[in-house]
């Protein structure tokens, strides 16, 4: 099928640098420029943006650095509660804890780890930081009514956070939801 | 090629047609057709710095769609891999292939304008699997390969694949197993 050409402006930086990639990939600039225009207009009537594609493209790449995989959530809620009624206790906890330590350490503060939270546990309904008398308050909420996992989430938590240097002053957790609240290791709470 | 005053851009040349269709997408989102264009130039030019083809970005983001849209979630393998280890079982073996079954059902209802077996394929590699496949019309191959995966949950990921095989029109021939290693003789079932 032949198409009729036009030309159109597009910010030279930008077109150099479409035109170096098209070189790598042996196409031309003309090829390269029309295949991404087409899948932006592919996109456009499916109701996406290029934008958010490339950013869930990001994410995942993200999660996976982050030691992050995906699995059926069915499979993995079964394991959890499987695992909360038949292992040792105190080992499941020591084993979310380190991880939560992991996590903490990997992301190095407080707010990156909460954005690490809401973009990846997309089993969290909600997760919500405060200030809270002279520390920070975290409420979690589960799309589901486990008390394991919020056991166990808590724990996650409860190491991550240590990791960056708060200490745990309280915490409540009922079925699917859960509030810590922790202070800065040193301050004193009032 | 030509310059404006302003800031300097270059002439590309685009279908006509495709230019009809930016041109009424750039007028939806109130923006000048040369904006959305260099937009979406910068969107492309980032997803190749991020070591992928537009088109690659679209796929993985498409398939991240049905994953989430069939219940998969992100957890951290260390502790999933820790889990499994402690918690062995012939049922927990027939959970996973059984949730293998409802997604291979799953993904062949859902993925109508594309190969059920490539979502099922994508979703391994998203775990953390390394996939070949060979000639599997006629008795071939599905081998799965992970650096990272312990041997018991290679085991559950196996009989997982089982059940999507089976829902998708496989026959099992064999399977075996070995610490980040899956390997399965299949042979597509006559229709």
């Amino acid at each position: 099928m032949s198409h009729g050409r036009k030309l159109l402006a597009a910010r030279e930086d930008l077109a150099n640098k479409v035109s170096e990639i098209a070189k790598r990939r042996g196409w031309t600039l003309y090829e390269l420029v029309n295949r991404i225009l087409d899948e932006v207009v592919r996109l456009e009537s499916m109701g996406k943006s290029l934008e958010d594609v490339v950013e869930g493209f990001e994410l995942l790449r993200e999660a996976r650095e982050a030691g992050l995989i995906l699995i059926p959530s069915r499979l993995w809620y079964e394991l959890v509660e499987r695992c909360y009624e038949s292992l040792d206790r105190r080992w499941l906890e020591d084993l979310w804890y380190e991880c939560g330590q992991w996590y903490g350490r990997y992301y190095e503060s407080l707010e990156k780890l909460i954005e690490a939270l809401k973009k990846f546990f997309w089993d969290l309904s909600s997760i919500d930081l405060s200030p809270s008398e002279g520390g920070v308050e975290v409420k979690l909420f589960l799309s589901s009514p486990s008390l394991a996992r919020i056991e166990l989430l808590s724990k996650f938590v409860e190491g991550a956070f240590e990791s960056l240097g708060y200490e745990l002053i309280s915490k409540k957790g009922v079925r699917g939801a859960l509030s810590m609240r922790f202070r800065g290791k040193g301050l004193k709470v009032e | 090629m030509s310059r404006s005053s302003k800031r300097e851009t270059k002439l590309v040349s685009v279908y006509s047609d495709l230019i009809v269709k930016l041109k009424e997408i750039s007028m939806r989102e109130g923006l000048p057709l040369t904006e959305y264009v260099n937009r979406a130039l910068e969107q492309a030019v980032r997803a190749h710095e991020l070591g992928s083809s537009l088109r690659e970005v679209v796929d993985l983001y498409e398939r991240m769609r049905i994953q989430r849209e069939a219940g998969l979630i992100l957890i951290p393998m260390e502790v999933f891999n820790r889990m499994v280890e402690e918690l062995r079982g012939e049922e927990v073996e027939g959970l996973w292939r059984d949730c293998g079954s409802w997604y291979g059902e799953y993904l062949s209802m859902r993925v109508r304008d594309g190969d059920p077996l490539r979502v099922l394929v994508g979703m391994l590699e998203d775990c953390g699997w390394k996939v070949k496949l060979t000639n599997l019309e006629g008795g071939g191959s599905f081998k799965c390969f992970s650096p990272t995966i312990s041997l018991e949950a290679t085991k559950l990921f196996a009989r997982f694949i089982e059940g999507a095989l089976k829902s998708l029109g496989y026959e099992i021939l064999s399977a075996s197993c070995l610490r980040g290693l899956i390997e399965l003789r299949i042979k597509l079932r006559k229709k």
